[in-house]
């Protein structure tokens, strides 16, 4: 018998469909962090495997229940109702998988979800050489006797098509209700419910003055992996550095962010109105542009990019990576890439497809090295702690840079320790043991501009590390605290200059520095500079944005003009390291109204 | 008459021998390119060595050496990085805000001249006590690569407003170490000044 029986199909597919989500949903995802500590691929051949199995065996119940209800002769017979079953279940699957895409924004993966058709087809074929065949047998199998078995059956392929139709529905309600009326009543529905009545829960419908204006809404950094690989090339006498780094960002809202320095022979050139266009062994991408001479890239100041989705992420890492290996190899790499460019170049001619560009890259960044600590004011001390605050600051000393192409911002960013313990909201009787309030807390200032020139955002940034972790905390929070988290913290404190109150605070602090010329000298702007750095956090604790967030690196290092790039959320560089670096952040919060509360978009 | 199959494949065959000798064709955009964006943008300078200058010759390490005028006063400063060196010179001549001034600091660094100038030029780009900023590349013996800057600054102290020339050179040495040599004089009394001397004696190996 060919001709498909439909209650088998359809409980095949329901079986398939379900343990398809219970083993996605309810095992894969949780164990994400296990499986990024293994080899991909090895992951890879275990998660197909096991979905397979589940293929696989929902074919071998399709097969059982045909078997059951009308027999089965030979085992082809059950084919059609087997394909049936993989059919039914890829066309739930992919459905729901194309509404999640369409509700949380991401692109639709078609070409991928197509592929997975043969999966679902084929794998469930292999079921028919599990299931002997033979006559009717309605209780050969209890189980699956009961499964098909009338009694009852109209109920449960009535649930069956409620359970179908409430994933449709929700998935619905993802698509079309993100960030609507109806996601954010479920939201509050279910805070309500979870809370009994008494949780922070956003009332559905509230205006934009109920939401919090200390919440962050820009994007954070989630993690970051340092690809690096430094060649040292000695020649007679002379040691030149090869080789640079990529380093690859993952921010919360999807985006990553991909960074190239150091990498011989890629650089930048600028064109009429400000695009960009990358020069990459003389060759140009992204925006069009005439091919130029490649500028000398031996870092530290390189290139980044904002791509959406890890895909174009790993697309850009990997081509850049690929550079990078090939001009770390001399001569072989030079015949490698000429090798690797007639290669596509042919594949290309033949098949049509056209080879990957990379997109123009959005921002420029360096490092003033050695040169940041020499100028004008070399010789000004740093101002002696007095009777009232011992606590001494001085002048801050610019370390780096960084231009966006797109919006013409760019943004300097300085440092300056704050040494001692008076201004640092820290009572040395109330610090936890272990924690020096003695140390110095070294303060990155992050000063961005419009293209005009004016200042419009200023951030300060602390790292919590080593014996200055209370200060820190204390610092930015704005009060006395215990402290004992392991590893490292990242607190970032930052206000936009819209108003003249903030713009006023974040002047003074950017004078009492030395950042911006005052009528008074050095050593006196650096005794006014940790009152205004106070007067600025406050501020920020008031008005602006103050954040945190765990991080877990191998290189825990306090801000210093070469290490400030090793906190990568900074984004300046990391110097050039024989290793991969990742760094992780999380338990990120944010300060409201003097409580730390979990920024869960981060 | 050639078949369509052999054309096919002596034009795979004379792309591949274009690339492989490196012919590439150019883009067809209208951007016109204005140079890398870490080269320097001013015109290329010429800053001469001294060579013999008068002085004291001072070995510093590292095959870097000076010649300093009689009655120069060395500061030497703590650098925040370890294994840096930063000395700053009081010239004999140098009045009460300690200027002709020559400043000279060293040590291993991931930053070439060129990046760390362009940084120099971004960063003073927003300081509105800097004006007539001008990066140029240049040569400087024993150098891999040099970069000159020129600029005034001016600074309020007790004494009143300060006005200096100051020029800057970056250099990436043999050794792979980075050196900066700042050169600052009085607004107007640069040129021919005991700092700038001093730079010009600097010598590499």
């Amino acid at each position: 018998m060919t001709r498909v029986c439909w209650r088998p199909a359809v409980w095949g597919a329901l079986f398939a469909v379900v343990s398809y989500y219970v083993f996605t949903i309810g095992i894969v995802i949780p164990l994400t962090g296990m499986f990024s500590t293994l080899d991909p691929g090895v992951v890879q051949v275990v998660i197909v495997a096991a979905l397979v199995g589940l293929l696989v065996s929902a074919g071998a119940l399709v097969v059982s229940l045909v078997r059951g209800r009308v027999g089965l002769e030979r085992r082809r017979d059950a084919l059609a109702t087997v394909l049936a079953a993989g059919a039914c279940g890829w066309v739930v699957v992919t459905t729901l998988t194309v509404l999640a895409y369409l509700g949380v924004g991401d692109p639709v993966q078609y070409a991928t979800m197509a592929w997975t058709f043969p999966l679902w087809v084929g794998a469930p074929v292999v079921g028919l050489l599990l299931v002997a065949p033979g006559p009717p047998v309605v209780r050969a199998n209890r189980f699956v006797a009961r499964l098909d078995r009338e009694r009852g059956a109209v109920t449960a392929e009535y649930s069956g098509a409620i359970v179908i139709a409430v994933l449709l529905v929700a998935a619905l309600l993802l698509a079309f209700g993100s960030g609507g009326a109806v996601s954010e009543r479920l939201k509050y529905v279910i805070c309500q419910a979870i809370s009994f009545g008494q949780g922070d829960c956003q009332a559905p419908g509230a205006t934009a003055a109920q939401v919090d204006p200390h919440k962050p809404t820009v994007a954070c950094v989630r993690s970051t992996s340092a690809d690096t690989n430094a060649v040292e090339v000695g020649v007679g006498v002379f040691a030149a550095k090869g080789g640079g780094t990529v380093r690859v960002e993952e921010m919360s809202d999807g985006t990553f962010r991909v960074s190239a320095e150091g990498v011989a022979g890629v650089g930048v050139t600028v064109g009429e109105g400000g695009s960009a266009t990358v020069t990459i062994n003389d060759k140009t991408y992204g925006v069009a542009g005439e091919v130029s001479a490649t500028a000398l890239v031996t870092g530290t100041g390189g290139l980044t990019w904002v791509v959406d989705g890890s895909t174009n992420a790993t697309r850009l890492k990997d081509f850049l990576t690929e550079k990078r290996d090939l001009s770390t190899l001399g001569p072989v790499g030079t015949v490698a890439g000429v090798a690797e460019e007639s290669g596509r170049a042919m594949w290309e001619f033949i098949s049509g497809d056209k080879r990957y560009q990379p997109p123009a890259p959005t921002e420029i960044y360096g490092e003033a090295g050695v040169r940041a600590e020499a100028g004008m004011n070399a010789l000004a001390e740093p101002s002696s702690p007095s009777a009232s605050a011992s606590a001494s600051v001085e002048a801050a000393t610019a370390i780096g840079s960084r231009f966006n192409f797109k919006t013409g911002a760019k943004t300097v960013y300085y440092t300056y320790q704050v040494a001692g313990e008076a201004d640092l909201g820290v009572d040395a009787g109330s610090v936890t043991a272990g924690a020096s309030a003695s140390g110095s807390v070294e303060v990155l200032l992050a000063v961005t501009l419009d293209p005009d020139g004016n200042p419009v955002e200023v951030t300060a940034t602390g790292q919590a590390a080593g014996d200055v972790k209370a200060q820190v905390e204390g610092l930015f929070r704005g009060e006395p605290v215990g402290l004992t988290v392991n590893g490292g913290r990242l607190y970032s404190a930052s206000v936009e200059l819209t108003g003249p109150e903030t713009a006023s605070i974040a002047t003074d602090l950017l004078r009492a520095t030395g950042i911006v010329p005052a009528d008074r000298n050095v050593a006196q702007q650096a005794g006014h500079a940790s009152d205004a750095l106070d007067t600025f956090l406050q501020a920020a604790r008031e008005r602006g944005v103050v954040t945190r967030q765990d991080l877990a690196t191998d290189k825990v290092t306090p801000f210093a003009i070469q290490a400030s790039g090793e906190v990568d959320g900074l984004g300046l560089s990391a110097g050039f390291e024989n290793s991969t670096t990742r760094s992780d952040y999380s338990n990120a919060q944010y300060l409201s109204n003097g409580l730390w509360k979990d920024w869960n978009e981060c | 008459m050639l078949r369509l199959t052999t054309l096919r494949g002596v034009i795979v065959a004379v792309a591949a021998l274009a690339l492989v000798a490196g012919c590439t064709a150019s883009g067809k955009g209208t951007a016109k390119p204005v140079g890398g964006v870490f080269a320097p943008t001013g015109a290329p300078v010429t800053l001469t060595q001294i060579q013999g200058a008068k002085g004291d010759k001072l070995p510093l390490g590292d095959g870097l050496s000076i010649v300093m005028p009689a009655g120069s006063v060395s500061k030497p400063m703590k650098s925040k990085v370890e294994g840096n060196q930063f000395i700053l010179y009081l010239m004999p001549d140098a009045d009460t805000e300690g200027f002709p001034q020559f400043q000279l600091i060293w040590g291993k660094s991931s930053v070439g001249a060129l990046e760390a100038s362009w940084t120099d030029e971004s960063i003073m780009g927003v300081n509105k006590s800097v004006s007539h900023y001008v990066r140029s590349s240049a040569t400087w013996p024993g150098a891999r690569v040099a970069v000159v800057a020129t600029w005034t600054q001016e600074d309020a102290r007790d004494s009143g407003l300060v006005v200096v020339d100051a020029l800057g050179l970056w250099v990436d040495m043999p050794d792979g170490s980075k050196g900066f040599a700042l050169a600052m004089a009085p607004k107007g009394q640069l040129d021919g000044s005991t700092a700038l001397d001093a730079l010009r004696s600097l010598t590499i190996g």
